[in-house]
């Protein structure tokens, strides 16, 4: 990125200092984390300037900006000042390629008409709301209604927004160091695992997923929350929550597999 | 829901679905496309849908991985009263591909996923040395009085 055009490198300039002073500090200087969140929260606008340039092309507003954000942490962490560039050049095309991967994740077919990526949007933002008003989360006929849009709309879009698993068999992208902290803790493992027959297997496994693949896990087959509970407690949508779900339980099969 | 959404919408209340594919990992889209296309169909709750999508997935990766090579997995769908009705079965050579059916985290999921799932083998008429896997499930639209 050699132009400076959207996000100003020198709305930024103050970060490039406080990377100077994380350098100047140990590695195992206990202070280091709490810099690092600092840049990470001064960032956040950036997340939320590069999601937006996303937005409208079939996946919800909020899921973009939680993706964007994972990318900033990630661009914060693997950082080098020494390389003489400034952070925000490096981080815009991070945070970008993050944005992209989840996408690609989500696999939308290009084929996918403008019209029912558009409304399969509108169908995630309605959803948040109607799941707020009925306890519980929509069905396609109250999606339709809520839109003034026909039934079998509303039924393309669903189910076009659910081919995305189709493409998802892949492990998850385990190379997410200091995801978001989520406020909710999701207790003991080694309780909750009590019923399980093969958990010497499991608990290692699970205990090594990204953080919030874990919490939607536990929060999901052992807090008992519904999908929708789960999008709100977490801060995504529930299209996010069952595609995390999914990939998660595919990523833990295979594992098992590989540990016998 | 009401009875008046699901009758103009064409709710399959009654009807069996059924769908014969190889027992193998790369077809069980096709199974998980089945179960979402009938499931939104007939007006299901979102939440439901989705975790419908996941214990089909783990109900039918099940039995494809016991199944013998070149056995068919066959899949029946039924939607009563807003209850989802899914039955899956497929060939297995000897005991030893029954043992885990049943069992494990995934078998945790089934149940958590679910109302009511069963594992079942019996062995097959028309071939006395091989086993029918079967794995049924239900499960309530939510909202629904149970």
């Amino acid at each position: 990125m050699s132009r400076h055009s959207g996000p100003d490198s020198d709305e930024y300039s103050d970060v490039n200092v406080r990377f100077e002073v994380l350098a100047a500090m140990t590695p195992d200087d206990p202070a280091r984390a709490t810099v690092r969140a600092e840049i990470v929260e001064r960032c956040l606008p950036l997340a939320e300037h590069i999601a937006r340039r996303f937005t409208g092309r079939g996946e919800p507003h909020e899921d973009l900006v939680q993706v964007a954000r994972v990318g900033l942490v990630n661009a914060v962490n693997r950082f080098d000042p020494e390389r003489g560039t400034e952070f925000v050049s490096f981080a815009v095309p991070t945070v970008m390629g993050e944005v992209r991967r989840h996408f690609r994740d989500a696999g939308w077919a290009l084929r996918v008409p403008r019209r029912t990526k558009e409304l399969h949007v509108a169908i995630g933002k309605v959803t948040g709301v109607l799941s707020q008003q009925l306890g519980r989360s929509p069905t396609p006929t109250e999606i339709a209604s809520e839109l003034g849009v026909s039934r079998a709309d509303v039924n393309e879009a669903l189910l076009a927004g659910n081919a995305y698993q189709t493409t998802s068999v892949d492990a998850p992208g385990t190379e997410r160091p200091g995801a978001p902290p989520l406020a909710e803790s999701v207790g003991n493992l080694d309780s909750a695992f009590d019923t399980i027959d093969n958990r010497e297997a499991l608990r290692p496994l699970v205990a090594a997923l990204p953080e919030r693949e874990r919490t939607v896990l536990m929060l999901r087959f052992f807090g008992n929350l519904t999908q929708t509970q789960i999008a709100e407690q977490v801060g995504v949508s529930q299209m996010h929550v069952s595609r995390i779900l999914a990939r998660t339980l595919a990523s833990l099969r295979a594992a098992m597999d590989e540990s016998g | 829901m009401s009875r008046a959404h699901a009758e103009e919408f064409g709710e399959q209340t009654g009807s069996e679905l059924e769908l014969r594919l190889p027992a193998d990992a790369d077809q069980l889209f096709l199974v998980r496309a089945m179960v979402t296309a009938i499931a939104t169909q007939n007006d299901f709750d979102l939440d439901t849908i989705a975790d419908l999508r996941l214990a089909v997935d783990e109900a039918a990766t099940r039995l494809v991985r016991a199944a013998l090579p070149e056995a068919l997995l066959r899949c029946r769908v039924q939607v009563h009263d807003r209850e989802f009705v899914f039955s899956g079965s497929t060939s297995a050579g000897s005991d030893e591909a029954v043992g885990g059916l049943d069992q494990g985290f995934g078998w945790h999921v089934l149940r958590t996923l679910t109302d009511e799932v069963s594992a079942h083998h019996a062995p097959d008429p028309e071939d006395g040395s091989r086993l029918i896997l079967t794995i049924d499930f239900t499960r309530r639209a939510e909202g629904t009085p149970g």
